[in-house]
């Protein structure tokens, strides 16, 4: 997702000095002495992998992982249950892009990039064995050429159902007959399929180490913290057979999520609800304990880079699933005051208003989880999408990294391929193909704007930028992922903890999950939207401003425009309800959507519209020159797929009336809205109805996701500084609402004073 | 015998109403009120007609407006000097028709039935969900009778329900029209001594008291609403009359109190009209309110709102 560029960043640039001394080092004739090596400097990952290096490609990764798990440490902090706590010993968490790495290892472990070298790791190691840094230079560029990165970026859910219900023995009992079925089949078996096996058979033997070694760690701390014993003895049963408890069960997860290297963990309410709720009621498990480890859970998600897990939602038969586990994952959000795991709630027509009433409590809060789904629709949607899901699949479809729609423990979910720019394609369309920021011919010549003899002409030549910006980008990520899919990691994690790899004997990149589609992000729609709104009234309706004027004003960024910038702004806009704005912009966002769904990925399955931008709006905006809805260069984009911020006015009902009616079903990767709303909109028992009123009003006309924010003061500050950007700000005077930015100057003044009082 | 449609003067039509009834409803603000109470919250609903409002914050000094301005003699004027002449002004609307940024802005339009209940329908599914509707309230709808008939008319004839805010200063045949067609009426009661009603609002409440004991007679249901303004209404012997009001109509759903607040005010400089004397009210602390509202449910009234 948004943090795509870690992916280029963590991929180390080839030495340019030849190191003639070293090259025999990798030699196969030196491979004992290179093996002793990589053994001193702890280097477990690499010396797995040099161990099966002439061995066909994916057995390397397998014996990798072996290597790794047998000998990697494995620490049991002080005051934590939840172990293990980390994927890799000494993990940390960089600054820069947000991503978790171990800083003990040169050969890392990422979900996304799978094995990869970090060299300034490399650096370190080279600073503390002086005698090995040939061995390590030749080692990185060698492992730089082989663990290529490719486009794209993807997130997942293991199988959590099968771990916590069948248990990891159940597992390689599938591998290993897999494994005598190929042996059976001799001639006809394909010679790929067995070097996948065997490649398995090394990850899952790795695997049952590292659970052997964990339990062993957490008795041998057990002897000076009593309270570790029953943890102990819950892993040491849990993650290898069917859960019998609700702790055997949640170790499980956690210990399966470690190996998938901390991304997403599907439904967590849905896999242990029913334990725990027996383990209540029994009182086998206490509330308090499995609060303790759901925030270290919550805790490891911030800590680690994890991103998301799914609650409520139906039952693969069909049933609302809300239990009481639901409602202790939202009580965590609102404990917990940090920005992850991204808890998706899927809201079904059974759903309780008060399990919604719960998350808004928890909203209220301000840590903006979890995010609300209208859970009914998105089922209807995916089966009607022509993916060949079954009902019962379709009913587990949860969401990876920030909300991009996949199936949970079953699914291969490219999230997110990539981003198509709409504000992009219109700044091409007014400007007959040139890039006014690259300063290039960057799409087809699709006339001058003052050329255009009326407005569908201009439509025409937008559609033309939309389908050039489509295909080419369909291109270059299908040429991406094949290369990724041939040469990559084969993510062996993901292959066995997805369901139908090992039984379909294909690697979980190839396509041997049961379902794989493709996300792809698109971004200023509402800037989109509002442009062509604003060209048909100002320029081709009303003619209060000369198409040759708009170049103009567009060229000079509005300097010495503000005039015609002004009446820009004053042109009716997305978010408002206006029939005339919204239906234009249904007309053309449906139209670059199907244009998508024209392509085929090349794993097969689906692209899969979503717009999904979050912090990334300001960042695609810096693309892009001044736009027709008054926008000014290279400043921020719309917020996904809801108004440009403060230009809906019309309160929350309009505005969502005017999301909805975008073909957000064709969206499905998940067409975002963020609506912010006061603080005291929730502070009352009849408020918090009138929100589920308003959640459910909204589902009911179509709405897919909503995410609700909570005033903060710093939010009102900024609308005093810059009211123009916070129109749709609402705060609560006395028993009214008002809009904020309507009322003088004391006035926000005592609101804001108010607020400070209502939050302390 | 063809008669004109019916049509009206309004302000706006607000959606996401969340204080005037149950659930969430949409709001239209009539023009025009037969009172003038110095805390009145909706200034601009004051006047029957049409109004030029200016919002200084939003004005670029681009001087468009007073080309246009039939009153500054044509284009060749000074336009530097862009301040309002509300005296002269016959609010024609040509200025904010020129003003590119909306700091000029024309308040009150003449709207049809129709084209109001279409827009009040857009928010059906909210309303289904929550139990809301439509409000009328302003001003006072029922000082446009004709036309706040026909709009409950028309709602009750697509199942809306339905809620009226009045100052029942108005003739008592009008309520009765009215009658069969409101589902909730949220009456105000503003002040208990008549002359400090008079001299608050312009009118006596003799009146008011008279349309309540009738709507109330009549079966109609009721909430009583009461603006708390410190200073002038909040007194033991108000709140008394509230409590003695509210048990007699014994009938009503409970008393919503109003807490002052300064919305008017800055709606009052758009309009240019002068601040009211004695208005230097802050709104009234909560441990204020909720001392009231603990008083008035000492003296057995039901109390409906808890104002944050």
């Amino acid at each position: 997702m948004h943090y795509l560029c870690a992916a280029y960043v963590l991929t180390p640039s080839p030495s340019k000095r030849p190191i003639m001394a070293t090259t025999g080092l990798l030699h196969p004739e030196n491979r004992t002495r290179l093996l002793e090596v990589l053994r001193e400097l702890g280097e477990w990952a690499a010396l797995g992998f040099y161990e099966a290096i002439d061995l066909p490609r994916p057995r390397a990764y397998g014996r990798a992982f072996l290597r790794l798990y047998e000998n990697m440490a494995i620490l049991v902090p002080e005051g934590r249950l939840l172990i293990p706590c980390e994927p890799l010993p000494h993990s940390r968490t960089m600054e820069s892009h947000r991503e978790w790495f171990a800083t003990s290892l040169i050969m890392n472990f990422h979900h996304h990039f799978g094995f990869h070298i970090l060299p300034e790791i490399a650096q370190q190691k080279k600073v503390d064995f002086p005698r090995h840094v040939a061995v390590i230079d030749a080692v990185v560029e060698d492992l730089g050429k082989r663990l290529v990165q490719f486009g794209g970026y993807t997130h997942s859910n293991p199988d959590m159902r099968r771990v916590v219900g069948e248990g990891f023995l159940a597992m390689q009992r599938e591998l290993d007959q897999q494994i005598a079925a190929v042996d059976r089949e001799v001639e006809q078996a394909v010679p790929g399929e067995r070097h996948l096996l065997a490649a398995l058979k090394d990850y899952s033997d790795g695997v049952l180490a590292l659970h052997r070694r964990t339990v062993a760690a957490l008795r041998d701390a057990a002897a000076g913290r009593p309270e570790l014993r029953p943890i102990a003895d819950a892993l040491a049963h849990g993650f290898l057979h069917p859960a019998q408890t609700f702790l055997q069960g949640f170790l499980a997860v956690n210990f399966a999520w470690m190996l998938d290297g901390c991304d997403s963990i599907g439904r967590p309410d849905q896999v242990l609800g029913a334990l725990y709720e027996r383990d209540l009621a029994s009182g086998a498990i206490k509330p308090e304990l499995a609060r303790r480890l759901l925030d270290e859970l919550y805790l490891s998600f911030e800590r680690l880079n994890g991103w998301n897990l799914q609650i409520g939602g139906r039952t693969p038969d069909g049933h609302d699933g809300t239990n009481a586990l639901t409602l202790e994952c939202i009580d965590a959000c609102k404990r917990n005051r940090i920005r992850r795991p991204n808890v998706a709630f899927r809201i079904t027509g059974q759903t309780p208003d008060t399990a919604i009433i719960r998350a808004l409590e928890a909203l209220r809060e301000g840590s903006g989880r979890p995010a609300l789904y209208n859970d009914d629709l998105y089922i209807q949607t995916l089966c009607e999408m022509d993916l060949g899901l079954s009902s019962e699949d379709a009913r587990e479809l949860g969401f990876g990294g920030c909300t991009e729609t996949m199936i949970a423990g079953l699914s291969n979910v490219g999230s997110l391929e990539g981003e198509i720019n709409l504000a992009k394609a219109l700044e091409l369309a007014l400007h007959d193909g040139y890039d006014l920021v690259a300063r290039r011919q960057a799409g087809p010549h699709t006339g001058r704007f003052t050329d255009f003899g009326d407005f569908n002409d201009f439509l025409g030549a937008v559609r033309r930028q939309i389908q050039f910006l489509t295909d080419r980008f369909v291109v270059s990520i299908s040429a991406q992922l094949r290369r990724r899919f041939e040469e990559g990691d084969p993510k062996l994690y993901r292959t066995m903890f997805t369901r139908d790899c090992v039984k379909r004997r294909k690697s979980f990149e190839a396509g041997g999950a049961r379902y794989n589609w493709s996300v792809v992000s698109y971004q200023g729609m509402a800037n989109l939207i509002d442009s062509l709104a604003a060209i048909h009234s100002c320029v081709f309706q009303n003619r209060t401003i000369l198409a040759a004027d708009l170049m103009a004003a567009l060229a000079a960024d509005f300097q010495g425009y503000e005039f015609t910038r002004q009446r820009l702004l004053g042109a009716p806009k997305f978010g408002n309800d206006i029939a005339e704005v919204d239906n234009l912009g249904r007309e053309v966002i449906e139209f670059a959507w199907r244009e998508l769904y024209a392509h085929e990925p090349p794993r097969g399955g689906r692209y899969l519209a979503s717009c999904i931008l979050f912090s990334t709006y300001a960042e695609a905006g810096r693309g892009v020159g001044a736009t027709p809805d008054g926008r000014k260069a290279l400043t921020p984009l719309a917020d996904s797929a809801g108004p440009f911020s403060g230009r809906d006015r019309r309160g929350p009902t309009a505005m969502l009336s005017s999301v909805t009616t975008l073909p957000l079903d064709l969206g499905v990767g998940t067409p975002v809205v963020n609506i912010r709303l006061q603080r005291q909109l929730l502070d009352q028992p009849e408020g918090l109805q009138k929100i589920v009123s308003l959640i459910r009003g909204y589902f009911a006309k179509g709405g897919m996701q909503i995410q609700i924010s909570v005033i903060s003061k710093n939010e009102m500050l900024a609308a005093q500084r810059e009211p123009e950007k916070h129109g749709d700000l609402i705060v609560r005077i006395g028993g009214y609402s008002e809009y904020f930015t309507r009322l003088s100057g004391s006035l926000q003044e005592s609101v804001i004073e108010r607020t400070e009082h209502g939050t302390t | 015998m063809n008669s004109a449609p019916v049509t009206g003067w309004i302000t706006e039509v607000q959606r996401f109403s969340i204080h005037d009834g149950p659930g969430i409803r949409t709001t239209v603000f009539f023009k025009g009120c037969p009172l003038r109470c110095w805390w009145c919250h909706n200034p601009e609903t004051q006047d029957g007609g049409p109004e030029l409002a200016f919002t200084a914050s939003k004005c670029i000094a681009c001087g468009e407006c007073v080309k246009v301005c039939p009153q500054r003699q044509g284009p060749d004027g000074d336009t530097r000097d862009i301040s309002i002449n509300r005296a002269k002004c016959t609010v024609c609307g040509a200025c904010a028709q020129a003003c590119p940024a909306s700091a000029r802005e024309i308040v009150g339009r003449e709207v049809g039935i129709d084209e109001v209940i279409r827009e009040v329908d857009r928010d059906r599914p909210f309303y289904r969900q929550s139990g809301g509707g439509m409000t009328l309230s302003g001003g006072e709808p029922l000082l446009q009778a004709d036309f706040a008939i026909g709009l409950l008319q028309a709602a009750k004839t697509i199942s809306l329900h339905t809620c009226i805010e009045t100052c029942a200063q108005v003739p008592p045949d009008v309520l009765d029209r009215a009658l069969p067609l409101v589902d909730l009426f949220l009456c105000d009661f503003k002040e208990t001594d008549c002359q400090r009603h008079r001299n608050w609002t312009g009118q006596g409440n003799d009146r008011i008291l008279a349309n309540l004991r009738h709507l109330h007679a009549a079966g109609a249901n009721m909430r009583l609403r009461c603006p708390v303004i410190p200073g002038l209404n909040d007194r033991d012997d108000h709140f008394a009359g509230i409590a003695a009001l509210a048990r007699e109509l014994s009938g009503i759903e409970g008393v919503e109190l109003m807490p002052y607040h300064q919305l008017g005010e800055s709606k009052m400089e758009r309009f240019g009209i002068t601040a009211r004397p004695g208005i230097s009210a802050k709104a009234p602390e909560l441990e204020v309110l909720r001392g009231w509202i603990d008083d008035l449910t000492s003296r057995g009234v039901r109390v409906l709102n808890c104002p944050a």
